[in-house]
């Protein structure tokens, strides 16, 4: 138990290491960024996650 | 052993995670946003109405300052300027807390998108070309 | 002139008034006598420009007027009754871009080279295209009259706005019954205005002279001065606005300002404020009896004097201070100026600033007699600390929008001291100011520190180091923090509700393990070494301790009997987190974060 819980932090460790090298990064990270700027956005204009929108009308087809 | 494979799995959704978001929890940034989300109940209206844009810049501009009643007029302006300058914060800070501020402008751009993706129908923005349209 | 049913029909090829010309007048009269060169027309409409070729037709709206022309008498007498403004766009085409609306009606007299004018506007409304300047609904009434000699028209004018408002960026007006009369010449080269008095009612009065070079359009000199202002009222009105979005600033009080500029810039200025109050930003600074003397000038020497008699700095009273400021041109200085602080002082030395190139330098230098912390923090709403808190200053320079502090800031507190290095304000009277700083504390003594806040109570000294520190807008952005034990001899205790505290903020669980063992008999510990350290990097606090353990750090390690070593487990604590964990400490009511 202790000892899982233990490993579990070295491994957190070593990931944000990891991740520290990750962001290090000359490619811009485009959908990164625009799922910052989203998230920004909606608290910024109070944008609460809208239900999805209805299904558009089924469409007859005229002939 | 299955702590190593806790190890790796961990590794893997860390990195994972680290291509999957940006850090923007800095307190700077939580600052500017604060008094950006305060500042959008004043701004709200003139988006609506049309005094205001969201231009391709990332910025907000004062396209029509004669849709402002006089007695705001004034006040109005100095928030889009304060807006503007919190803005720019903003999009610099973001790039600095992910250690590459040479991203600014990317995210500059990659913001002017995402505002104008997101403005409400009825609010004005600048196309590609530079021309204002109404969403 | 042609005789047509229904009326007759008068054209004029060209009017010329003063240096303006209006071509293609159309007057069709309903009455209309001529006799002996005397011409009058009543219930006339009066066209003006080339109807179908203005925009609209707007600009040729008929207008209802009365004419009379006496050739032998050189005089032209006009009445207009409720004329479209929209219609004068014909005779003065700048005026289109104005859209100009509302009705003008009264007289116009001209006799030889001698004009009159009453006429009364309302609904009068108008914008340019930028929405800079704009009014509404405005109701005001014109008189004046002119007369030319030998090419120079003098003049005198009154205006009085009854109602409507205005915008003129960025000042916001109503009109309340203020009133302008105003007199000088015009001719090809100049406008001259030798004597102007607005009347602002509840602000003041304003009186001023102009003179304008009209072959550059550039102002050649300008003098204004107020009467005894109402600063409230004049402030909110005239002053605010210019400020953008800043802290409300509310003078109570009054104020009188005279100032001269020319061609070259401003050449003097007097200031005489006299305020019982002043308020900015809804109390977080407040001054009592507010009094300042300033007699600038471009060119000479002069002392300015401001006083008050205290008041408060968020929750901090400050005493009476006097500040002599010597002035010579855009040069500025004091030698000493003490601001009474609680029970402190704030010394202020050696200030010199001065403007170049339109850039300001400025410098100073301070320091900060003992101020007793018991009070301080009591009136900070802080829990009480012992001790005295004082500082010095050795040398502030403003240059380049950068506050610099040359040497180091050192504040004595907790029986030790903590100076700030190479510390610099970037663009510190901006919306964001930068600030970067290395500190470093030595010989805390924890006594004093710990005892404050419900922490528990350690005895001992610690030293800190802050390197790298980075504010925006006064919020820790990124800084490499370690506080460790002085090295020296001295006691060391930690008591049991320290250790849990200090867990916490490690978020592990060594209190908890304290619960369950037997060292819960034991009110305090003996130590050997604290030693904890934060790298604050985008938002996160990087733990660290005295040293690396099996899946943790060390942050006490024990000594003495009984002895009890602490460990942190978190690696990355959120600075916000962080920051409300001690807060919870401070508060009194923490528990150890078991996670």
């Amino acid at each position: 138990m202790k000892h899982s819980h233990v490993s579990a932090l070295a491994a957190m460790s070593a990931a944000s290491l990891l991740s520290a090298c990750v962001t290090i990064n000359i490619y811009f990270p485009a959908a990164a960024a625009e799922k910052a700027a989203d998230k920004i956005i909606d608290e910024v204009w109070q944008l609460q996650k809208k239900a999805e929108p209805a299904a558009p009308p089924a469409s007859k087809e005229t002939k | 052993m299955r702590s190593a494979f806790a190890f790796l799995l961990l590794a893997f959704s860390a990195l994972v995670m680290a291509q999957g978001n940006l850090e923007v929890n800095t307190p700077a940034i939580s600052q500017v946003k604060s008094a950006m989300t305060s500042r959008h109940a004043q701004l709200a209206p003139h988006y609506a109405s049309g005094a205001l844009g969201l231009a391709r810049d990332a910025t907000v501009q004062v396209r029509d300052a004669n849709a402002i009643p006089l007695a705001q007029r004034g006040a109005v302006q100095s928030a889009v300027a304060a807006e503007n300058s919190d803005r720019a914060t903003l999009y610099r800070e973001i790039a600095k807390a992910n250690g590459n501020p040479a991203w600014e402008a990317d995210i500059r751009a990659t913001f002017a998108q995402r505002w104008i993706d997101k403005a409400q129908p009825g609010w004005w923005v600048q196309n590609a070309q530079g021309a204002w349209v109404k969403k | 002139m042609q005789p047509r049913a229904g009326g007759t029909v008068l054209t004029i090829g060209l009017l010329r008034v003063a240096d303006r010309q209006f071509s293609d007048l159309r007057l069709k009269c309903r009455e209309f006598k001529w006799n002996d060169g005397d011409l009058r027309c009543a219930g006339g409409t009066l066209k003006v420009g080339t109807p179908g070729v203005l925009p609209a037709g707007r600009a040729g709206d008929a207008a209802a007027v009365d004419f009379h022309y006496a050739a032998k008498r050189k005089l032209l007498e006009l009445t207009l009754r409720d004329v479209p403004l929209a219609s004068l766009v014909g005779a003065v085409p700048e005026l289109a871009a104005w859209q100009p609306r509302g009705t003008v009606s009264g007289s116009l007299r001209l006799v030889g080279s001698h004009a009159e004018f009453d006429l009364v506007a309302s609904g009068l409304a108008f914008a340019n295209a930028e929405g800079s300047r704009a009014a509404e609904g405005v109701a005001l009434r014109l008189t004046g009259s002119a007369s030319e000699a030998s090419g120079a028209w003098a003049w005198q004018v009154s205006v009085d706005w009854q109602g409507g408002e205005a915008f003129i960026q960025p000042w916001y007006l109503k009109g309340t019954g203020q009133t302008l009369v105003a007199s000088g010449t015009v001719d090809v080269d100049e406008l001259r205005i030798d004597k102007a008095r607005f009347e602002l009612p509840g602000i003041g009065t304003l009186d001023g002279r102009l003179r304008l070079d009209r072959r550059n359009g550039q102002l050649a000199a300008l003098e204004v001065a107020s009467d005894r202002w109402n600063a409230g009222p004049a402030f909110e009105q005239w002053v605010q606005p210019l400020l953008g979005e800043t802290p409300r600033v509310r003078p109570l009080g009054t104020a009188r300002f005279a100032f001269a500029l020319d061609a070259a810039g401003p050449r003097s200025l007097d200031l005489d404020l006299d305020l019982s109050a002043l308020d900015v930003g809804e109390g977080r600074l407040a001054l009592a009896d507010l009094r300042a003397t300033v007699p600038w000038r471009s060119e000479g020497a002069g002392e300015a004097r401001i006083t008050s008699s205290g008041g408060h700095a968020g929750d901090l009273p400050l005493g009476a201070f006097a500040v002599p400021l010597a002035m010579e041109g855009w040069r500025f200085g004091f030698d000493r100026v003490e601001l009474p602080v609680l029970d402190g002082r704030l010394l202020f030395e050696n200030f010199a600033a001065r403007r170049e190139d339109g850039q300001w330098h400025w410098q100073l230098a301070g320091a900060l007699y003992p101020l007793s912390m018991p009070l301080l923090t009591e009136r900070l709403g802080l829990p009480r600390m012992e001790g005295l808190l004082s500082a010095t200053i050795p040398r502030i320079q403003y240059e380049g929008g950068v506050l610099t502090l040359d040497g180091a800031l050192v504040v004595s507190v907790f029986d030790g001291y903590l100076s700030a290095a190479g510390l610099k304000v970037i663009d510190p009277f901006g919306r964001a100011p930068r600030l970067v700083a290395d500190i470093d504390a030595r010989h805390l003594d924890l006594a004093m520190l710990t005892n404050t806040y419900s922490f528990g109570s350690i005895t001992g000294y610690i030293d800190a180091e802050v390197r790298g520190l980075e504010m925006l807008g006064w919020q820790p952005q990124a800084f490499a923090a370690r506080i460790e034990t002085s090295p020296g001899d001295f006691g060391k205790r930690i008591s049991q509700r320290a250790v849990q505290n200090i867990s916490s903020l490690g978020g592990a669980g060594a209190g908890a393990a304290i619960q369950r063992s037997f060292l819960r008999f034991f009110e305090t510990f003996g130590y050997d070494r604290i030693g904890l350290s934060c790298r604050l990097v985008g938002g996160v606090c990087e733990m660290g301790g005295l040293a690396e353990t099996d899946g943790g750090y060390l942050m006490v390690k024990g000594g003495g009997l009984p002895a009890l070593n602490v460990m942190g487990y978190n690696r990355r604590v959120g600075w916000d987190e962080l920051v409300s964990r001690l807060r919870a400490i401070a508060a009194g009511n923490s528990r150890p974060v078991i996670e």
